[in-house]
């Protein structure tokens, strides 16, 4: 059964995500600053009634930011009644895949960041990464707990 | 008419007559207020003729509506209201606790009936006894309602001293005692005498002189032959002194009391045509003075925003609709089925690969567009459904009275947060388990006066109701300031009635937890006191509130501590809440802070600030207060101020300690978003709102702020 992904680049690669899982594409507009949030998050907007977090995908992948242009997109991806927008360099295509197309990750794959794919597809000769969003998404409690910690003055309480 | 209509006619009458009641009590409640608070007096008589007159209307509109709908003994009873209330408007009668007393139990009788109409299981309270009492303190009977002031025997046969051939005279024979006063019966005249006149009338009594009061009524044929107020006035004047006169309205006509005193009676044919009135002219010692009232035992103070305590409540049919709430749920129903076909329009989009590609983006934007339009539909229709907490809490002063009266303890009810909003369903179903933990914190938390004196507390308790938002919950809070619960008396009673097993409890100071103990005064048929005392054991209904907290999702906390008091928190999810909250900005950062989370603002000027070794202080008053920085709890940059800061002094916890921000933008009504995903959810924020603009702004949770802050504090 093929199915429908949206196709996005960060950082100069390509990675595809399941439409399903796709609420919404849009410009990214109206972050607000979250205090004491892990730093791959930017902050939150305000979506059709709902408050979203917004991870950068550059900072996730252990990336450099850069400054949001007029390509810069936030693609709104949902799971499990979690709805959490991913900032992306730039999000244009839309294609369909099948189970066959999609191939196992390779061993070498060096500078990618294969904690948060499940799997890779060679389209016209352009790799694109297949991203695995319940890893993307996941957090670390005890990452979390960390910095929320009311109980010794952290260290690390200044940014 | 047939049943469908007549069914929605008392339908209609049932919620109208429930508006006028509910605000006829609250004006009740604030009228009585204003009798024993120490107002400014020119400002409490312009506020008591406004309540009155809105009082006046709303019985008057309830005798209307309950002729209507052929319920005689609320026309009755509401007829009889209206009329005693015509008599205060026209200063024929004194308000006093009395009467006002009188006025809220007959609203009460009037609720009751309403409630018969409505469930005909429940029995009509029958109003005899109401009306008698009423009309008992209409004017111009006996018993006059005004306190200490000797009633005036029933007019006897006269012993002569009046003259004769005058028509209409009534002679008011000597009292019992030497404490008469010669206007007993004419309350309205007396009401408008000046401590001047006053004078002048013991005055003229104590020469022996003879008093009189002698009533004109203007009509256009007397106008025409020049008998006018003026003349008689005149006439009066110069046949004796002309101690005071003073203007009576009745159903918008007008007449003229002239006091008069005169070395010999007067005769009535000698002027114009004029009711007389002989009064009392024995020498009168003193005019008594009016019996000490005692203070009220009840005082509300309801801490709302932008009400100054001091005016009427209406109805406010003006500008509401009352909708059926199962109209609302219909629709809400109809919104959701258009979504569910929207995705079968989204679902249909890729097979239309045929089609040009613009012709899908247009379609693929339709769809969207269309989304977001019943997403905002959906939100309308939710937000349709709120409705201030005060609808539930406005219901509390006046079964808090009684109870507080019927337990004989002195007690005053503090609301906050009363304009947080929630589901209209929810703050229906709120009512029964704030009144049982009322009920439980009158009869069994609070202390009767001198138990308080003795433990050096006030003789006031307090209970406070509090509403707060909290991110997608709501929680109410019944607190009192009372003894406590008592852990060891939970743990024998649960022994007692067999809930508990001895050998779970502990040794010790606390013998069971928090928890154990909440959720033993939650099992039916739990009480620490016997039924005699009045109403509820602690336990009696806490079942009830358990049952209905459980029933919306939510939680019920207890805390407690012997000898100091009480707090029953429920949690409650909502789908919206809606707060009242100071926008606040701290660096390049805006935050919305919950307006009843803070107690004051106060200014902070920098220069003033003293920097120790334990922290940051600033004089205030007596003694000084010591400082958190918002900024220290974000780690944003602290700005220098541009001529000082705000200080923020929560409403929770102790009021030493108080919360810098930079600039105070303003206060607003803020839709609350909850905050939940784990990426973003921390204490401190309760979530986030849209300014209207497009931007996000962060509700802060100020206890949890300042919790996390002290916390911290071996920094700063």
């Amino acid at each position: 059964m093929p199915e429908p992904y949206i196709v996005f680049k960060v950082a100069g690669s390509s990675y595809g995500v399941r439409s399903t899982q796709v609420q919404q594409v849009g410009m990214i507009e109206n972050v607000t600053f979250v205090p004491n949030a892990p730093a791959f998050i930017e902050g939150i907007v305000y979506l059709r009634g709902q408050v979203v977090p917004v991870i950068s995908l550059r900072r996730r992948f252990g990336l450099e930011k850069i400054p949001y242009d007029l390509q810069s997109r936030l693609v709104v991806t949902s799971l499990e009644n979690r709805v959490v927008g991913l900032a992306v360099d730039s999000a244009r295509e839309f294609i369909t895949l099948t189970e066959a197309q999609i191939q196992p990750l390779p061993e070498n794959l060096a500078a990618l960041p294969i904690e948060y794919l499940e799997g890779v597809v060679s389209l016209n000769g352009r790799l694109i990464l297949l991203i695995d969003l319940a890893q993307l998404l996941k957090y670390e409690k005890e990452e979390l707990l960390a910095i929320h910690a009311p109980a010794e003055p952290s260290e690390g309480s200044k940014e | 008419m047939n049943d469908f209509s007549a069914q929605e006619f008392i339908q209609d009458f049932l919620e109208e007559a429930a508006e006028h009641l509910n605000s006829a009590g609250r004006n009740l409640l604030e009228l009585e207020r204003s009798l024993s608070g120490g107002d400014a007096p020119v400002e409490s008589v312009v506020a008591r003729i406004g309540l009155v007159n809105e009082l006046f209307r709303s019985f008057h509109t309830l005798k209307g509506l309950s002729g209507m709908v052929g319920l005689a003994p609320a026309e009755q009873l509401s007829h009889a209201m209206e009329a005693l209330l015509r008599a205060i408007q026209h200063m024929e009668i004194e308000i006093t606790p009395q009467v006002i007393d009188r006025l809220l139990h007959s609203t009460q009788v009037l609720e009751m009936i309403v409630a018969a109409l409505r469930d005909p299981d429940v029995g009509a309270p029958s109003i005899d006894a109401d009306l008698a009492a009423l009309a008992s303190l209409l004017p111009g009977r006996q018993n006059q309602q005004q306190a200490g002031r000797a009633s005036a025997a029933p007019a006897q046969a006269e012993d002569g001293a009046a003259p004769s051939g005058a028509a209409g005279v009534e002679v008011i024979p000597a009292g019992a005692g030497p404490e008469i006063d010669p206007l007993a019966g004419y309350p309205e005249i007396s009401t408008h005498l000046e401590p001047v006149d006053r004078q002048r009338l013991l005055a003229a009594l104590a020469a022996g002189r003879w008093l009189s009061l002698a009533i004109f009524s203007p009509t256009p044929d007397k106008a025409t032959r020049g008998e006018n107020v003026n003349a008689a006035r005149e006439q009066l004047s110069a046949a004796g002194e002309l101690i005071k006169a003073v203007p009576l309205i009745q159903d918008a006509s007008i007449r003229f009391a002239f006091l008069v005193a005169a070395a010999q009676p007067l005769d009535p044919a000698a002027f114009l045509a004029m009711e007389w009135q002989e009064l009392e002219s024995q020498p009168a010692p003193a005019v008594p003075l009016p019996e000490e009232v005692p203070p009220a035992q009840f005082v509300v103070d309801a801490v709302e925003e932008g009400r100054s305590g001091a005016g009427p409540v209406t109805s406010g049919l003006g500008t509401v609709v009352r909708v059926d709430l199962e109209r609302l749920d219909e629709i809400m129903r109809l919104v959701s089925d258009l979504v569910v076909t929207r995705y079968q329009l989204v679902e249909l989009l890729p097979h239309l690969e045929g089609a040009p590609a613009d012709r899908r983006d247009d379609m693929a934007q339709v769809a969207s567009r269309m989304e977001r339009h019943l997403r905002r539909l959906r939100q309308a229709v939710v937000r349709a459904r709120l409705v201030p907490l005060s609808e539930v809490f406005s219901h509390m002063p006046l079964a808090v009275r009684d109870l507080a009266r019927a337990s004989g303890k002195e007690l005053r009810l503090v609301m906050v947060g009363q304009e947080t909003e929630l589901d209209k369903v929810l703050v229906e179903r709120l009512l029964d388990p704030l009144l049982h933990l009322a009920r439980n914190a009158i009869a069994h938390g609070i202390e009767p006066p001198e138990t308080r004196l003795a433990a050096g507390k006030s003789r006031q308790g307090t209970l406070t109701l509090r509403g707060l938002p909290a991110g997608d919950q709501i929680q109410v809070s019944v607190s009192d300031d009372g003894s406590g619960v008592d852990f060891k008396q939970v743990a024998a009673q649960a022994v007692d009635l067999g809930f508990l097993d001895p050998a779970r409890i502990r040794p010790g100071a606390a013998p069971l937890t928090r928890e154990e103990a909440l959720s033993l005064l939650c099992q039916p048929g739990f009480s620490t006191r016997n039924e005699a005392d009045l109403g509820a054991g602690r336990g009696v209904g806490m079942d009830v509130v358990l049952k209905m907290v459980t029933a919306f999702g939510g939680s019920l906390d207890m805390d407690t501590q012997l000898g100091i008091g009480t707090t029953f928190t429920l949690r409650l999810p909502v789908t919206l809440t809606i707060v009242d909250a100071l926008i606040v900005r701290c660096g390049a950062e805006r935050y919305a802070v919950p307006r009843s989370s803070v107690d004051r603002v106060i200014e902070i000027d920098p220069a003033e600030i003293v920097h120790t070794s334990g922290g940051q202080l600033y004089p205030f008053g007596q003694g000084s207060l010591s400082l958190l920085h918002l900024s220290d709890a974000f780690h944003l940059p602290q700005t220098k101020p541009a001529h000082f800061w705000y200080g923020l002094v929560s409403s929770e916890g102790e009021r030493q300690t108080v919360l810098v921000v930079h600039q105070l933008l303003g206060m607003r009504e803020v839709v609350v978003r909850a905050m939940r995903d784990p990426l973003v959810a921390q204490p401190g924020i309760s979530g986030a709102t849209e300014m209207g603009d497009g931007s996000v702004i962060l509700i802060l949770d100020l206890p949890a702020i300042f919790q996390f802050l002290k916390n911290n504090s071996s920094r700063g």
